[in-house]
């Protein structure tokens, strides 16, 4: 074997020519990035050259870059210094030292071309195809032309596939081109000529001015897919501008104080693909000015006068303390409880006036004069947001008269911006000496008037 | 390959080697087989060598592996000796067809039989000996005589179809060995220029000159009683210097066994033509060398035999070229001869070397190749006589590396260049006549 070796060593000149000529029929490769991150489409031929995407383990399959020959040769890029196909999970297609299983293979003599690389995974001979035989799962299965003996991936032609556990039988997702453009690089903009205006002299890092020639970047890596075909198209505001499709773009008057940006169309196996760059900052030294006038005009509508309302909360009821003897008179006190009103009449502003009666108070056969009752109005702050609101006077228990004023808002009074007033009286009853001990209820009636 | 850890682990293993065989190994001059064990036949050797490890001549890259590991397969010649198996004893390199079929038989030997797996290759390689008698030669180191090989070859290459013992019928208990068609080669003759000038001149070829002899006038060449044999064509006299291929080759083999007439040995060698091989009449070469030092030795009278698949491989550049600068003649037969117009064993078109069909399909000077395999390995149901329970020894790996209907090493497709016979068509072959199994006992019997 050793040597044989250095046999193979020896012929490895001469192979190259009568190869050549072994073969003659071989498509040329396409190469566009697909949808899983492939540097072209591989397709798949079982050992009868049947096109297919389904296969047993040990199953014999060939790649090809053609879906109608088995023979189109996947092509390398030409800095490629050895060719594997490999076996790995879909992170890992770049990585070579982690790759689940691969083999070694060569090139088709004198070219970078790979012709019908083996893709069985049982024959990726190295590492552990094995394992992803026992576990199934999704992998990448392919061809990676490769530099610095093996470490660096150039390229990879693969296809995604699902292996099924334990049987090791695979089947491959579809091939598509890449419609989205995930693989394509994001082009730039660069100022490549700056113009010599005068508006331009005081130019800082960034600006363009009208005059400025600008140059599109495809930004695409030393190793890229030979057969895209490429397009540009320049846009003022986003928009297109008409003609301007070539890789320069010198920066016109119109375009002052406008974002230029430029589009790469990528254009392979029928698909489309368009890059954007990012927009240049406003576009300098133009003989537009910023400045002028600006006509207003504004409708005024009629305000609709509102309403005058009290609001009550459904079953309303004071609340009063415990009773207790003060001077030998029992007395309880106690709050009205919030009532509300709402005057929405902005354009009239009557005022309003608020008044309270309240009826004898009575326990069985047993009663209380209202006139026992103390009444002190209170407007709530914080709540009211109406102004001209004032409570009215209290009344002393044991002297008062009702009806008795509440409150009141003024006349052309500013209801404020909901003209809504909320109040309050604090209750006093003192009860004659007199007066059997017991429960006695009452009932304030309010009674909300115009002025 | 392509991480250090791989490359760590690798050392510890040849570490661990060298430790626990240190007693009987000592560094190994070439890599060992990841699984099976290929040996024999020069003739199948680049063919063989460039199918298990890998070859592009085809344009796609061919290696046959099986279940995720590698082939290994041994020249006829080299170094002295072989390792084949990790760990594996160091044994004499089997050279050529016969002691390929005879190492198998040693290897497949029952190991509970005293002396059963012995092997000594008959020729002590490198040293100028050549011996038929598989008892090496008599400078031979004690240290490479008499190895037990159990297990140690798995497969031989064969250029012969009986290379050791006659063939018997699959129903015999003892067809222990199976004969699996490889390929098919033919036999032709090499000149020195100024001999197949000279002959061309004598049958008054005009085109290209492909120099024919019959079988009957290379009969009178390798078992001449004289020092400078001649023949007589169209009334011119011409000398010839023959050069046989060394002892074990196949090629030798089937040479003689086609044109020598006389009472021959098993390996089909009759007394003439040893006195004539003896007498130094006949000189011993190397097969498929036309620079051997006996070819060049012979000079312009030089004439042998020669692998018409051999010289299409080293003249595409397939093989390592040992034609230098002889010219390849034919067998004339009623087939290859049609009109008087010889059918050259190969066809050149635009320089590249192909096999001539018709002078291939020649039933006597077309040859089908073979590998040889233990037989219940690879046939489930053989018990050998009721000796073994059937299916005990059988590899389903093995097996399929033999299935013609796969990519493996059985494979004659010629279409596509993704298949083993595409590999093959390079380097020479075309599809075996015969796609028949044939069966044999095993040669070895006893210590050597």
């Amino acid at each position: 074997m050793k040597e044989t070796m250095k046999k193979n060593l020896l012929r490895a000149g001469v192979v190259a020519a009568a190869a050549a000529m072994l073969l003659g029929n071989i498509a040329p490769a396409q190469a566009a990035y697909q949808s899983n991150g492939s540097f072209g489409a591989v397709y798949l031929y079982d050992g009868t050259y049947t096109l297919g995407n389904s296969y047993t383990w040990t199953g014999e399959v060939v790649g090809s870059a053609s879906a109608t020959a088995s023979d189109s040769v996947l092509a390398c890029p030409a800095s490629s210094t050895g060719v594997s196909t490999f076996l790995s999970t879909v992170g890992n297609v770049a990585t070579p030292g982690s790759w689940n299983a691969f083999a070694p293979i060569a090139f088709s003599a004198g070219t970078k071309n790979v012709l019908q690389p083996n893709l069985s995974p049982s024959a990726q001979i190295n590492g552990n195809a094995l394992g992803v035989k026992t576990s199934g799962g999704t992998f990448a299965l392919g061809v990676a032309c490769t530099s610095n003996n093996g470490v660096t991936v150039l390229a990879s032609f693969y296809r995604t596939i699902t292996v099924t556990a334990s049987t090791g039988a695979w089947v491959a997702d579809a091939t598509a081109v890449d419609s989205v453009g995930n693989s394509l690089p994001t082009p730039t903009i660069t100022l490549t000529t700056p113009t010599t205006n005068a508006a331009a002299a005081g130019r800082t890092a960034g600006q363009v001015f009208v005059g400025d020639v600008l140059t599109v970047n495809k930004n695409q890596p030393a190793v890229f897919p030979a057969d895209y075909t490429t397009t540009y198209q320049w846009k003022r505001n986003g928009n297109a501008i008409s003609g301007q499709t070539g890789a320069t773009y010198t920066v016109v008057d119109a375009d002052g104080y406008a974002k230029i940006s430029a589009d790469v169309i990528y254009t392979a196996a029928g698909v489309s693909v368009t890059k954007s760059s990012t927009q240049t900052g406003m576009i300098l030294g133009g003989s537009a000015v910023l400045g002028g006038t600006v006509s207003l005009s504004a409708g005024v509508s009629a305000i609709q006068n509102g309403f005058l309302e009290l609001s009550i909360p459904t079953n309303a009821a004071a609340s009063f303390g415990s009773a207790s003897i003060v001077n030998n008179y029992s007395v309880t006190t106690g709050t009205l409880g919030n009532v509300q009103v709402n005057d929405t009449r902005w354009i009239t502003t009557d005022g309003w006036d608020l008044q309270a009666d309240v009826a004898t108070f009575t326990s069985g056969g047993n009663t209380i004069a209202k006139s026992n009752l103390g009444f002190a109005p209170k407007v709530v702050t914080g709540s009211t947001t109406a102004t001209g609101v004032t409570a009215a006077a209290a009344t002393t228990a044991g002297s008062a008269t009702y009806p008795t004023a509440f409150a009141s808002a003024a006349k052309n009074a500013d209801l404020g911006l909901t003209g809504v007033s909320v109040l309050n009286a604090d209750l006093t009853l003192r009860a004659p000496r007199t007066t059997p001990a017991g429960t006695y209820a009452s009932t304030v009636t309010l009674t909300l008037a115009t002025k | 390959m392509f991480n250090a850890k791989k490359i760590v682990a690798t050392a510890a293993i040849f570490g661990a080697g060298f430790a626990a065989f240190s007693s009987s190994s000592v560094v190994q001059a070439e890599p060992v087989s990841n699984s099976y064990a290929i040996v024999g036949s020069d003739t199948l050797e680049d063919v063989v060598n460039a199918i298990v490890n890998g070859t592009a001549i085809t344009g796609a890259t061919v290696r046959v592996t099986i279940n995720g590991a590698t082939l290994g397969s041994f020249d006829a010649t080299g170094a002295p000796y072989i390792i084949t198996k990790p760990g594996g004893v160091r044994f004499s390199r089997p050279n050529g067809s016969g002691e390929g079929f005879q190492a198998l038989s040693a290897s497949i030997g029952d190991a509970n039989v005293a002396n059963n797996n012995l092997f000594t290759s008959g020729t002590y390689q490198n040293k100028g000996e050549a011996s038929v008698s598989g008892s090496g030669g008599a400078t031979m180191p004690a240290s490479l005589k008499n190895i037990n090989i159990n297990g140690q070859v798995d497969l031989s290459r064969s250029s012969s179809s009986d290379p050791k013992t006659t063939k018997q019928t699959a129903a015999d208990a003892t067809a222990t060995i199976v004969r699996v068609p490889f390929a098919r080669d033919a036999i032709a003759i090499v000149m020195a220029p100024a001999l197949a000038t000279a002959v061309c001149a004598a049958e008054g070829q005009t085109g290209t000159c492909v120099p024919y002899l019959t079988a009957a006038q290379l009969g009178s060449l390798y078992e001449t009683a004289s020092a400078n044999p001649t023949l007589t064509i169209n009334g011119t006299v011409i000398t010839f210097k023959p050069v046989i291929p060394q002892a074990g080759s196949g090629t030798r083999k089937d040479f003689l066994g086609k044109v020598v007439t006389g009472t021959k040995d098993s390996n089909n060698q009759t007394p003439a033509f040893l006195a004539a091989e003896t007498a130094g009449y006949v000189a011993t070469g190397q097969e498929h060398d036309a620079i051997s030092a006996a070819f060049i030795a012979a000079g312009d009278a030089a004439i042998e035999p020669m692998s018409a698949s051999r010289w299409i491989a080293m003249k595409n550049g397939a093989s390592y070229d040992k034609s230098g600068n002889a010219v390849i003649g034919a067998v004339a037969t009623s087939t290859t001869l049609v009109n008087s117009v010889i059918a050259s064993p190969v066809t050149v078109t635009a320089g590249v070397y192909s096999p001539n069909a018709s002078y291939y399909a020649d039933t006597t000077w077309g040859r089908d190749v073979f590998l040889f395999v233990e037989r219940a390995r690879i046939d489930s149901a053989f018990t050998a006589g009721g000796t073994i329970t059937a299916g005990s020894k059988y590899d389903a790996n093995l097996a399929a590396l033999l299935d013609p209907t796969l990519n493996t090493l059985a494979n004659t497709a010629t279409t596509g260049a993704s298949k083993v016979g595409k590999v093959k068509l390079a380097y020479g072959f075309l599809a075996p006549l015969s796609t028949d199994l044939a069966y044999f006992a095993p040669s070895y019997v006893g210590s050597k």
